[in-house]
């Protein structure tokens, strides 16, 4: 019997042992070395591969490398460049866009691109139908937000192919981010012909997931990988990797770091200990990179109840809150520390007019407010979190302690299971609560995205439940300002209320944190909606 | 016998029917939706015709009647968060990825843990038994998810052996790490049972008959003493099912295995409740048979149970 | 007829549990592993209950300039990625795990080996209730249960009413929120020990001593719990033991979806999840819980084999 135990750890040691650990491609030895990028992505694609209907996170990196629009945002400058447009035209009141398309368009397949497939991937986006998770992306366009709401129709739709080569848009009211808008994945071309025949299955093979972006899809094993190789019938040039592999992982962030250690990927997302260790490692120290992300995360108060509708507490609170010792120490520097609520890059935005961390005036300001040493603080005071993510219990955690320390208050953490904590944030939209974390990172660099988006009353996008008729007056005449200069000093005012009223709490502002192989060049993350483009990407190897 | 046979398994169509019930009535009751993006809400339209595509405007009795009907055609529906696939190909696609991992790990446990536990017994309070003891307990102290996280910083980060991670068929080297990591659980449960029971059949009279007729201890311990101590050892055998599967769902997580156990996670924490409601029944039948071969088994290891 | 009175009365049940009961824990100390275990095992358990007295630091102290430290004087298990004391947080932990060990051995002695006598026993619609509702169990999403109650539960117990909401909530106040991991321990940790019982007793059923004790006359009862129980100890003992690294990870597994114990609370199950994620960065914070967990689980082991010899009615006979 021991012989067969010693027999079986043998064989398991010796299949281990002969089985070669080869990953990736191998590839041909001769004159035309054949590159491949390797990339992690997350497993669960979100939504669907279907431009026409993701809604971002994990697959936009692959449409956004298979699929081209009109124009497309400059992953270096953040510039709008012409895409599949070879220029437009905009009308003097600022409402009809005329795009000329490229001559000589094709799709992946061959077949020739034209003006119509824009305008009908226009529609069906917009179309309920569809059910597009980004379909408000196109409601500037005149008639679409009837469209897309039930009250008007496909025709009604102000985007029309005039000919082969035209495409003329309508706006509702002039837009100056519309040109972000046409760059945005929901506005990408899409082929009938394929969705027709394959309903939702499309995106699968090879065959139906026709593109007109610098790659096209080779295979999708679900839950495994991705691969995209060149695009022959794309326009213009790419001098990026001959093929793109995403490994798709279900934890990221853990996962990426040893299959990048053991050679199998190229790129690596880092979070929490690893970077700790990847700065204290010899070869792993000179393969960091951070990225700027313009987002920022908070703590959220709920402004209408007791104690944090008292001002003084919700400054306290934030004053006490040391938020260079979250992000450099808790968060093992995984971010960028805090500036002020709104992004820094926004316009409007401006660090003066942050609160900052003094936890003197934070005692201060409890003690006026009642609370002198924390004492006669209500006994639930509840900081909601979802418990799924590391971070955010991390956070929660130090919350707790750092605010017992230095102002004396105790609070109660609240971990939710993820899917009933995003139940629990929907229905706070007319529910009380204390505070929970969340966060938000801009669509396009505009104040509009994140003062009236987010913090007008109107919009309350958190739910903070936060009124101030005020800020709500300046973000509205910011939002009609033409004049840069003025539409920037409107918002500082409004920006400067905000901070001081303190519905929010920011304790970082996003970044991206990579381990990138030495013989990766160019793989570069831009600060808004940053995605990697395979062909700016150059593989050394 | 033959009786019973269908008797039980006419059993495992209510066993299924009311685990479907209960599991309806449940993910009707979990709070939280499919599409709750958490941070970006869908449009009010959107959410409407998402719900009339998957009729959950409809009153829950009619959903429930309408759903099960469509069960009984064998059409589990459309995957809720992976509009390209229904449930039925998920399931396709992924249930032999689990049944081949789940069968190799299940022959590694039983070649692992019944010799393992066998040997305890025969050198009972020696040395060789508390190492064995101490293996199989370190064995079944490290949950799945730590098991699988240290073998593969062992194998692929400090030797360099095997891949991090993935899923190229049970002959590929991708295997090696699954099949120890959910292995290792059912080996050391096996083998501590193994040496109780044959510890519990080794005082009794038969087996010093055997022993006084001049038989060597190794023959003893197989011919005899074994069969006998086999009943709680197939029994667990049976059990240890449930503890592969929930092994599964870690392990396949961690290691990329393209298997059920990852979608049945996925399909909890995603609300995705066709999914969620076929995965269930898959794993309801296949406890029930594997029940039933085990209740089967005992009358041939012990003819004095009868079936009635 | 007065033979049988005279050896089924008066006599058999006093003197007879009281040298059983003597005689085990005679063999029982003469095991030295078993000895050393159970030793373990008393201190594990004064640790726990005195945690307030032995622990250094109190668990929810933070010290953000010392965090991550290694093992050294100050901190004898190092600090965790708050600073706070690995050591105190193992000590405060035990609570917790322990709680979850003994509920779960609890719920299969008191549910799983009599629902197990029972269908093996009774067989026919008995047996067929019991493991047909192990069966359904078993494949049931048992995770889903839990996040219904405790979702629902946390939701009305912000405005408690009536006392029956009000004593479930005090219920998992006090547990500090373990309502959730014990009511998933409760559908699932006596469901191998039934099945274990059963098939232990259908084999028994046919032998000869039970037989006999039925041609005596004995009533079902008696049979069961002279007869039979005593004989499907050895399976019993080590599902008990070894549900509980089972327990221990469900509670650690429910924890980390917020349906657990309510942080800032550690349990080794929390603990060790926690440094399988920073295992390559600070090993010692999986190093000291994991081994802890193992050498626990490895004296519950040994003082389970040793109840299982010391009550072997078998072994008396050599």
């Amino acid at each position: 019997m021991r012989k067969l135990v010693a027999f079986s750890l043998l064989v398991v040691l010796a299949v281990a042992a002969c089985t070669p650990t080869s990953s990736g491609t191998p590839s041909p030895s001769g004159a035309a070395k054949l590159t491949t990028l390797r990339l992690p992505e997350a497993a669960k694609i979100v939504n669907t591969m279907d431009p026409g209907i993701s809604s971002g996170g994990a697959g936009l990196e692959q449409i956004q490398n298979t699929f081209e629009g009109l124009a497309y945002v400059d992953q270096v400058s953040g510039e709008i460049k012409s895409g599949q447009a070879e220029k437009w035209t905009i009308s003097p009141d600022g409402l009809t866009y005329t795009f000329n398309l490229r001559s000589g368009l094709k799709w992946s397949d061959g077949q020739a691109l034209k003006a119509s497939d824009f305008e009908y991937a226009w529609k069906r986006a917009t179309d309920p139908a569809t059910k597009s998770r980004y379909a408000q992306t196109l409601w500037p366009v005149k008639g679409a937000e009837a469209f897309g709401t039930g009250k008007g129709t496909a025709d009604g739709m102000a985007v029309k192919a005039t000919d082969d080569k035209t495409l003329v848009v309508t706006l509702e009211r002039p837009a100056p981010f519309f040109m972000h808008l046409a760059a945005t994945w929901t506005a990408y071309p899409i082929r009938k012909d394929t969705i027709d025949k394959n309903g939702d299955k499309w995106t699968l093979t090879k065959d139906t997931y026709i593109s007109n972006g610098h790659y096209r899809l080779v295979e999708w094993k679900p839950e495994q990988s991705m691969t995209v190789e060149k695009n022959p019938n794309y326009w213009g040039e790419n001098n990026g990797p001959d093929t793109i592999v995403w490994t798709l992982y279900d934890d990221v962030a853990t996962k990426s770091v040893i299959a990048y250690e053991a050679g199998e990927i190229d790129r690596a997302v880092l979070v929490g200990a690893d970077i700790t260790r990847a700065k204290a490692d010899a070869t792993l120290s000179k393969e960091i990179k951070k990225f700027e992300r313009q987002g920022s995360q908070w703590i959220i108060l709920d402004t209408t109840n007791a104690p944090l509708n008292n001002v003084k507490v919700r400054q306290a609170l934030s004053l006490a809150t040391d938020a260079k010792r979250l992000n450099e120490v808790v968060l093992k520097d995984a971010y960028f520390n805090s500036v002020s609520i709104v992004a820094p890059g926004i316009p409007g935005q401006k660090k003066e007019n942050a609160l900052g961390f003094d936890v003197a005036k934070a005692k201060q300001l409890l003690s006026e407010a009642g609370y002198p040493d924390g004492k006669g603080w209500p006994a639930n005071v509840k900081f909601t979190f979802a418990s799924g993510a590391a971070e955010t219990k991390a956070i929660a955690e130090a919350v707790q302690g750092i605010w017992k320390s230095n102002l004396g208050i105790d609070i109660v953490l609240e971990p939710m299971e993820d899917k009933a904590f995003d139940n629990w944030r929907t229905t706070r939209k007319d529910q009380p609560f204390n505070m929970y974390v969340s966060g938000w990172g801009s669509d396009y660099e505009d104040p509009n995205n994140w003062y009236n988006l987010l913090f007008d009353s109107k919009a309350d996008f958190f739910y903070a439940h936060w009124k101030n008729t005020e800020f709500d007056n300046l973000v509205g005449q910011g939002l009609k300002e033409n004049d840069v200069a003025k539409r920037k000093t409107t918002y500082e005012s409004a920006d400067k209320i905000i901070n001081t009223e303190a519905p929010y709490i920011t304790v970082y502002h996003w970044a991206r944190f990579d381990l990138i192989k030495p013989y990766i060049q160019g793989l570069n993350h831009y600060r808004v909606l940053g995605r990697i483009q395979g062909y700016l990407v150059k593989v050394n190897k | 016998m033959t009786t019973y046979v269908l008797r039980r398994l006419l059993w495992v169509l209510p066993s299924l029917f009311v685990v479907f019930t209960l599991t309806f009535i449940l993910v009707h009751a979990t709070p939280g939706s499919p599409w709750d993006e958490s941070d970006k809400p869908l449009p009010a339209a959107v959410k409407e015709n998402l719900a009339r595509q998957y009729h959950l405007d409809d009153p829950l009795p009619k959903q429930y009647i309408d759903y099960l009907a469509n069960v009984l055609r064998g059409d589990f529906g459309p995957s809720y968060r992976s509009v390209e696939r229904s449930v039925s190909e998920i399931i396709a696609a992924t249930l032999p990825v689990s049944a081949q991992l789940g069968l190799a790990s299940m022959l590694f446990a039983i070649v692992v843990g019944v010799p393992l536990g066998a040997l305890a017994a025969v050198k009972h309070n020696t040395w060789i038994d508390y190492v064995s003891s101490l293996i199989t307990v370190t064995g079944i102290a490290t949950p799945p998810f730590v098991r699988v996280s240290l073998l593969i910083v062992f194998f692929s980060l400090v030797l360099g052996w095997l891949p991090t991670g993935g899923w190229e068929g049970i002959f590929d080297s991708r295997a090696i790490i699954p099949i120890l990591a959910i292995g290792l659980g059912p080996a050391a449960i096996l083998a501590r049972y193994t040496r109780s029971s044959l510890l519990e059949v080794h005082g009794q009279d038969f087996i010093r008959t055997a022993r006084a007729k001049g038989l060597t201890e190794t023959a003893v311990v197989i011919r005899h003493a074994m069969k006998n101590a086999l009943i709680p050892v197939v029994t667990v055998a049976g059990v240890t099912l449930a503890n592969v599967i929930t092994a599964s769902f870690f392990v396949e997580r961690i290691y990329s295995v393209p298997g059920i156990g990852r979608q049945f996670v996925d399909s909890v924490s995603g609300r995705d409740y066709p999914l969620l409601l076929g995965i269930v029944l898959v794993f309801a039948l296949l406890i029930s048979l594997v029940n039933l071969l085990v209740d089967l088994s005992y009358g041939f290891l012990d003819p004095r149970i009868r079936y009635r | 007829m007065t033979t049988r009175a005279a050896t089924l009365d008066a006599p058999v049940p006093i003197r007879r549990p009281a040298s059983l009961w003597r005689d085990a824990w005679h063999r029982l100390v003469q095991n030295r592993a078993a000895v050393v275990s159970l030793a373990y095992i008393v201190l594990l358990l004064l640790i726990a209950v005195f945690a307030n007295v032995v622990a250094p630091f109190p668990f929810q102290q933070q010290d953000l300039d010392n965090t991550d430290l290694g093992p050294g004087a100050g901190h004898l298990f190092g600090t965790d990625g708050l600073g706070r004391d690995e050591l105190s947080r193992l000590i405060y932990g035990s609570r917790i795990s322990l709680a979850v060990a003994l509920v779960d051995v609890l719920i299969v002695l008191v549910v799983g080996v009599p629902l197990g006598l029972a269908a093996g026993f009774f067989g026919r619609w008995v047996d067929v209730l019991v493991m047909r509702t192990v069966d359904v169990l078993l494949a049931f999403p048992n995770l889903l249960l839990v996040i219904v109650v405790i979702t629902y539960l946390r939701a009305v117990l912000d405005q408690p009413q009536g006392p029956l909401l009000g004593i479930i909530g005090s219920l998992d106040g006090i547990t500090g929120g373990l309502l959730g991991v014990f009511i998933a321990l409760g559908l699932v940790s006596w469901l191998t020990v039934a099945r274990l019982v059963r098939g232990q007793v259908l084999s028994l059923k046919e032998k000869e001593f039970i037989e006999a004790a039925r041609m005596t006359g004995a009533a079902n009862g008696r049979i069961i719990f002279r007869h039979l129980l005593p004989n499907t100890l050895a399976p019993v003992i080590v599902a008990a033991t070894f549900g509980i690294p089972g327990a221990i990870a469900t509670e650690a597994g429910l924890s980390f979806l917020g349906l657990g114990v309510r942080p800032p609370l550690p349990s080794w199950g929390i603990l060790i999840a926690e440094g399988v994620r920073n295992m390559r960065a600070f090993p010692h914070e999986l190093l000291f819980p994991a081994v802890v967990l193992a050498v626990t689980l490895i004296c519950f082991n040994f003082l389970g084999d040793g109840l299982r010899d010391a009550l072997d009615p078998k072994l008396k006979v050599d």
